[in-house]
């Protein structure tokens, strides 16, 4: 028998029993729907981190105030309190070490509303050097960067992102306030990963880092940007970093680290969650594939005459076999494209309404298909070889 | 063309039954055999045996010199693709199919060229072809069986096997399906039928009778 007569009964008995066909095929459909909606997310997520490891080039080394954890991990709650890295922690840096470069950047946090007119908006201002908004993420959209120069004359100019801007309605030219110091709004830019550190934390303010240090009217700063001179040197840096300024503070009351691996190691864990997803719902794959089974047995027994006459006529086993795994793959395949076709319908919804990605690859595609036509051979084996066994004669006898 | 030697069958479920009891058989190209006997004598074991639907526990059968009793599940199949047609009593055809669908399936399990011309003729000997597009359960007993023998002559099989095709009908129909039987004998084809019906001692060229898994009487009737 063709494939192509093959198919053709297989779909017809289908139908035939479509409501029952449609009833098994659930299982299928929610166990690949819940794959690979999950791994969508899964890859989502991981997308955007690529996005900050390329940004993070493989130089960059970060020093952030507060001891680590044994871990290597920053302690989060050394944020809130005063910082303990101070403005010439830098000069001494640029003193005291060999292999990064000269040009260090840094971030000073201050605090305050933004208002514009009658607007306000809560916000997160930075007070920066240029090199520094590397650490947002952020692309200039209209008007400009700071340069060198705007730290020099400590100027007061602020960029803003564009969102930030409608919500207090100002243009490029203008000025607006964080708290009681006034502003020239010289460029808008736009947030290049919408995961960014900053967008969970509100709108961003940026404004030149030693103008942020006057009106904290401290010395203080809260992030530190290096770059080694060679990526070889990177993990060296990071010891001379650490070194010099225990040196200078004559205790190790900060923290030093490469983003790009803290990046890493977050996409890995991932990676094994990913794993983890793909393990759960196969419990659920191997849920429907019973149902599969079950169906099916019940499907050849209620065929038993069918199978009988097939034989009569001159069927083989490996004809007959054939025709019922056909049959099954068939079942599983549909269920495995009906929730490829959810998760899609999901993902694209959730992209639109939530600040996930989800990404669907082709992979998690072939790997769902691949699931299912593996589950509707392995739980269609067994049923279909009953099929095949069946002696004719007592076949053409059952009623 | 069929020699069956010495065969037995021997079923156990239950009480023990030898449903074929050292029967030796010979059935050569162009005779209509007709067998007869009591209910249990084992005509259907037989004829199933000779159709390569059953096997024998003992002795030897051979089809063209072929000894089929070696040959694997798939070779049976395949030759009895080609060399049998069974008609059965409870017509058999596969429900919720149209009679053309029902022909067609012995052409699906070889590669044959021109099936649906093939399904036609078949349709138009015995008479039925304006019910093509009809389930079985959308037909008469007559109708049905006429499609059931469409289906068995559409390989052009060199034998016919038929178990009681007039069984389930009554003595009019079954009369018609004889005269059917006695065409597709006439052009050629071996027939090789179990019944009870009495118009089979008209049509016959041989009339053979079993008791207890045994060919008791073995004729030959002159025309
Ligand atoms: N699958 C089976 N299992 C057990 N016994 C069987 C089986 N098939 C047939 N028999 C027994 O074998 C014997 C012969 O059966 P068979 O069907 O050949 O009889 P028959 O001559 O065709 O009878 P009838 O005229 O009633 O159709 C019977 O006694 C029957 O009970
Ligand atoms: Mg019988």
């Amino acid at each position: 028998m063709s494939i192509f007569e093959n198919y053709k009964t297989a779909l017809k008995s289908l139908w035939n029993n479509r409501l029952r066909s449609f009833l098994t095929l659930l299982g299928i459909v929610i166990g690949v729907y819940a794959v690979v909606t999950l791994l969508a997310a899964a890859q989502g997520v991981q997308n955007q981190i690529g996005g900050f490891v390329e940004d993070f080039g493989p130089r960059t080394i970060l020093v952030m105030p507060g001891e680590s954890d044994s871990s290597g991990t920053p302690n989060f709650a050394a944020q809130a309190a005063p910082s303990t890295l101070l403005v010439d922690d830098i000069d001494y840096l640029k003193a005291h070490t060999t292999l990064i470069e000269s040009v260090i950047d840094y971030a000073v946090f201050i605090g305050g509303l933004a208002t514009h007119g009658d607007k306000k908006l809560t916000g997160m201002p930075v007070g920066i050097t240029p090199g520094a908004e590397e650490l947002f993420s952020i692309k200039i959209v209209t008007g400009r960067n700071f340069e060198q120069a705007d730290l020099d004359k400590k100027n007061r100019f602020i960029v803003l992102s564009e969102a930030a801007a409608d919500k207090l309605a100002v243009k490029v030219g203008e000025t607006m306030n964080i708290g009681v110091d006034k502003f020239e709004v010289i460029g808008l830019f736009k947030i290049d990963q919408s995961l960014s550190i900053s967008s969970a934390q509100g709108e961003m303010f940026l404004i030149p880092a030693p103008v942020a240090n006057e009106i904290n009217k401290s010395p203080q700063v809260n992030r530190i940007v290096v770059h080694s001179k060679t990526v070889e040197d990177v993990d060296r840096a990071i010891t001379e970093v650490r070194e010099a300024l225990t040196t200078k503070h004559g205790t190790t009351d900060f923290t030093v680290m490469k983003p790009s691996e803290i990046l890493k190691t977050v996409d890995q864990i991932i990676n094994v969650l990913k794993y983890m997803v793909i393990g759960i719902t196969s419990i659920s794959l191997l849920v429907g594939g019973i149902g599969i089974m079950n169906i099916m047995l019940v499907t050849v027994a209620e065929r038993t005459r069918e199978i009988g006459i097939r034989k009569a006529v001159g069927a083989t086993e490996g004809a007959i076999l054939t025709q019922f795994l056909i049959e099954s793959v068939l079942l599983t395949l549909i269920g495995s494209l009906i929730g490829i076709g959810l998760a899609a319908i999901t993902s694209y919804l959730a992209a639109k309404f939530s600040p996930l990605e989800p990404a669907i690859t082709g992979t998690t595609i072939m790997m769902a298909v691949g699931m299912g036509v593996v589950a509707g051979v392995i739980f269609g084996l067994l049923p279909a070889v009953r099929a095949a066994r069946k002696n004719p004669v007592t076949a053409l006898k059952y009623e | 063309m069929l020699h069956l030697k010495n065969a037995r069958k021997r079923f156990t479920a239950g009480e023990v039954v030898n449903a074929l009891d050292g029967v030796t058989l010979n059935i050569t190209a162009g005779e209509f055999v007709g067998i007869i006997g009591p209910s249990g004598c084992g005509k259907s074991t037989l004829l199933y045996t000779l159709g390569l639907l059953d096997s024998v526990d003992e002795g030897e059968y051979s089809i063209d010199g072929m000894r089929v009793d070696e040959f694997s599940s798939r070779q049976r199949a395949l030759l009895r693709n080609k060399k049998f047609g069974f008609v059965f009593q409870s017509f058999n055809l596969i429900s919720r199919t149209t009679s053309f669908d029902n022909v067609l399936l012995p052409l699906l399990y070889s590669q044959t060229r021109g099936a649906a011309t093939k399904v036609q003729r078949a349709l138009e000997q015995v008479g039925v072809w304006n019910k093509r597009r009809n389930w079985p359960n959308q037909m008469s007993g007559g109708q049905q069986q006429r499609v059931a023998i469409a289906r068995a002559l559409v390989t052009e099989p060199e034998i016919i096997l038929a178990d009681e095709p007039t069984g389930n009908l009554d003595s009019k129909t079954g009369s018609e399906i004889m005269d059917l039987f006695k065409k597709i004998h006439a052009k050629g084809t071996t027939v090789v039928m179990v019944t009870h019906n009495p118009d089979l001692l008209e049509y016959a060229t041989r009339i053979i009778e079993m008791r207890d898994g045994k060919i008791v009487s073995d004729k030959k009737v002159k025309r």
